[in-house]
Formats: C-alpha cells, sequence, structure tokens
C-alpha cells in the first residue's frame, strides 16, 4: 500500500488513539515508525541515535495526539516532531562535546558492535553520500532525490517554499553527482 | 549522432531529473534536453556509463537506508541486546562520591564521632580474625582487611 493510501487509515488510527485507543495508537506507532526512523537517521546519521529519536517521537507522538489539529497533515506534523527530537540530539550532542560525537564521526559505534557490521558498512555509504552535505540539503535529499517525494509534498513537509525546496534539491544533486562523476575521472571535464 | 559534446552532457548530470536520466538510458526520452540527451548517450560510451554509474550511487544510497530502517527501524526488541550503554551526565560526579561515602560509612565506627557527639557505634574491640557478613537478598560482600587491626573494609554490592 503506498503513502498516499495509507494517509486514511493512518489519520483514522491518530483520531481512535488521539480519543485514548491504545491499540490505536499501537498501531500507528508500527505503522509509521520505519519513517520516522529513516527521518531521523537522515538527521543524525547514527542507527543508535536514530532509534533514541524515534523513541522521543513515539513519546512525544502520544503526548501530543490529543492537541493534534486533525485537519492538518499528519505526515507534516510527524516530520516536525522528528526535526525537533534531532535539534534536541543535537544540543545533548554538543553538551556531550567531550565525547565528540558528530555526523562524521560516529560510526566508530559498529566497530563495536559485531552483529550490527552489515548495517555499519550500509551506514558508512550512506554517510560517505549524504554526511558532507548541510541538513537541509540531506533531507530534501533524501526525500525527493531518494524516496521520490514530489517537491510540492516536500514544501510541505520541511515548511518550505517549493522553490527553496528545488534549489536544495539541485545545491544537493550536484555535489552529490560532482563526486561521483569525479570518482569516474570526469570532474575535471565538467564545466562547474 | 552526438547532438551535444560530452561536457554539456556532463552538465547535465549534475542536474538532470533521474527520471529524466533513467529514460534518456532507456532510449524513453521525452523532453527536448532528455532527447539530446538521450542522442549523446546513445553514441558515447564513457558518458553512458557515468550516467548509469549516478543512477546506481542513488540507488545504493537508497537501498542501503531502506535496508537499515528495515533491520533497526521496526521496533524496540533489537536494540536492547547492542545498546551502548550511556552513564547520564550526574553519574560522573555523584558515583564516586557514592562510593567514597560507603568507604567513610565502613570506616566511621572505628573513627571517634566529633567533639560532643558520641561515635556512630561503640569502639570494635573483638573483630574476628574472618568476619562473616552475611548480605540481604541477592546483594554481594566483599570485606577487606587492612594492615590496621582497627579496620575493616566491608562492600556490599
Amino acid at each position: 500500500m503506498s503513502g498516499a493510501e495509507r494517509r486514511p487509515e493512518l489519520e483514522r488510527l491518530a483520531r481512535q488513539a488521539a480519543g485514548g485507543d491504545e491499540l490505536a495508537f499501537a498501531r500507528l506507532v508500527h505503522a509509521v515508525r520505519p519513517r520516522l526512523y529513516r527521518w531521523a537517521l537522515v538527521q543524525v546519521g547514527d542507527a543508535d541515535d536514530a532509534e533514541d529519536i524515534t523513541q522521543a517521537v513515539s513519546l512525544r507522538l502520544h503526548r501530543g495526539l490529543a492537541g493534534f489539529r486533525h485537519g492538518s497533515a499528519l505526515g507534516t506534523w510527524l516530520y516536525t516532531l522528528v526535526r525537533s527530537a534531532a535539534a534536541d540530539w543535537r544540543r545533548g550532542v554538543k553538551r556531550r562535546s567531550v565525547r565528540q560525537r558528530s555526523y562524521a564521526t560516529s560510526h566508530a559505534t559498529f566497530s563495536a558492535a559485531p552483529d550490527r557490521v552489515d548495517d555499519g558498512r550500509l551506514l558508512a555509504l550512506v554517510r560517505d553520500q549524504l554526511g558532507a552535505l548541510p541538513a537541509r540539503q540531506r533531507e530534501v535529499f533524501d526525500l525527493a532525490e531518494l524516496q521520490g517525494v514530489a517537491p510540492g509534498e516536500v514544501a510541505r513537509l520541511l515548511g518550505l517554499g517549493e522553490s527553496t525546496v528545488r534549489v536544495h534539491l539541485l545545491r544537493a544533486r550536484r555535489a552529490i553527482r560532482a563526486r561521483v562523476l569525479a570518482r569516474h575521472g570526469a570532474l575535471s571535464e565538467v564545466g562547474s | 549522432m552526438r547532438t551535444i559534446a560530452c561536457d554539456r552532457c556532463r552538465e547535465l548530470l549534475l542536474s538532470a531529473e533521474p527520471d529524466a536520466l533513467r529514460a534518456s538510458l532507456d532510449e524513453q526520452a521525452a523532453t527536448a534536453e532528455a532527447d539530446a540527451l538521450r542522442d549523446h548517450l546513445r553514441t558515447c560510451s564513457h558518458c553512458a556509463s557515468l550516467a548509469a554509474a549516478v543512477l546506481a550511487e542513488n540507488a545504493a544510497v537508497n537501498d542501503a537506508l531502506v535496508q537499515v530502517t528495515t533491520s533497526r527501524g521496526q521496533g524496540g526488541a533489537p536494540r536492547a541486546a547492542v545498546r551502548k550503554f550511556r552513564l547520564p551526565r550526574w553519574s560522573a560526579t555523584l558515583v564516586p562520591l557514592a562510593a567514597a561515602a560507603a568507604l567513610l560509612l565502613v570506616w566511621c565506627p572505628q573513627a571517634p564521632g566529633p567533639a560532643g557527639l558520641p561515635p556512630l557505634a561503640g569502639p570494635v574491640e573483638e573483630v574476628p580474625a574472618t568476619p562473616v557478613v552475611n548480605a540481604a537478598g541477592a546483594r554481594g560482600v566483599a570485606v577487606m582487611r587492612t594492615n590496621d587491626p582497627n579496620i575493616t573494609i566491608v562492600w556490599t554490592f
């Protein structure tokens, strides 16, 4: 079932959960959790921290559902929750500055978890591609380029103008593709 | 037939929509720009390989995100097994203080109390050679004799 097809179902679950139906809440979280996790992962680049953020968002979802205006888009609200939780995470990282955990360095986590080596390899690939982008470009690139979300929808999710989204997307695309071309020895031939 | 040169093609490769790139490689181009790209890619194998590499890179990153999300984003059950253990920030200060306080409590019964106050316990005059300490519940106990016969350290944990 596609995201658009699931939207009414998710909104129905959100309504029931807001009315105190715990089973509906559990179903809602189960349905949106992978999406929340991916959004968080793209924002922070660390698998464990993305889990923490996803967990925090689930709690905020539970607390906030009663106040959620059901006429507005659930996806937009969820994305706002993820961004807010990710921002809190970044502030926490700054407070724990001794540990020097950042998007670029947190891959050390995976060396200590042998059963997650494959995740580590995959995440290294993600970091290699997305880690050099500014956070906003990273979000836009994942949503629009990789997941195929229309720029208008991305603009609604991120609370940006559509033209701003297109600019971020173009910059991210050029940055990433320039690296691909450079690896193939073609960058110097590109007049950019 | 090369309708555009390689450098123009690579400019387009930097900015073209993924769908347009795919269509060009599949020879299904629809827009004028994609048509030009398709015509060039049809005759220039190097640029065609670059276009394929760009698409493959996107697909690889997306697959990686999907796989990690599938393996770790479904629920909380697996995380407990390898969860990073993080002590709260206050623990760096409070844990040593608590350990010091525990040692102090063990040592205090042998020390005289402050002026004007009775000692916390009477002087220990008969410490058996091997003191026996029973800990409540599942707690553990370590007994450490010292060179000073008046000081025995008992650590419960």
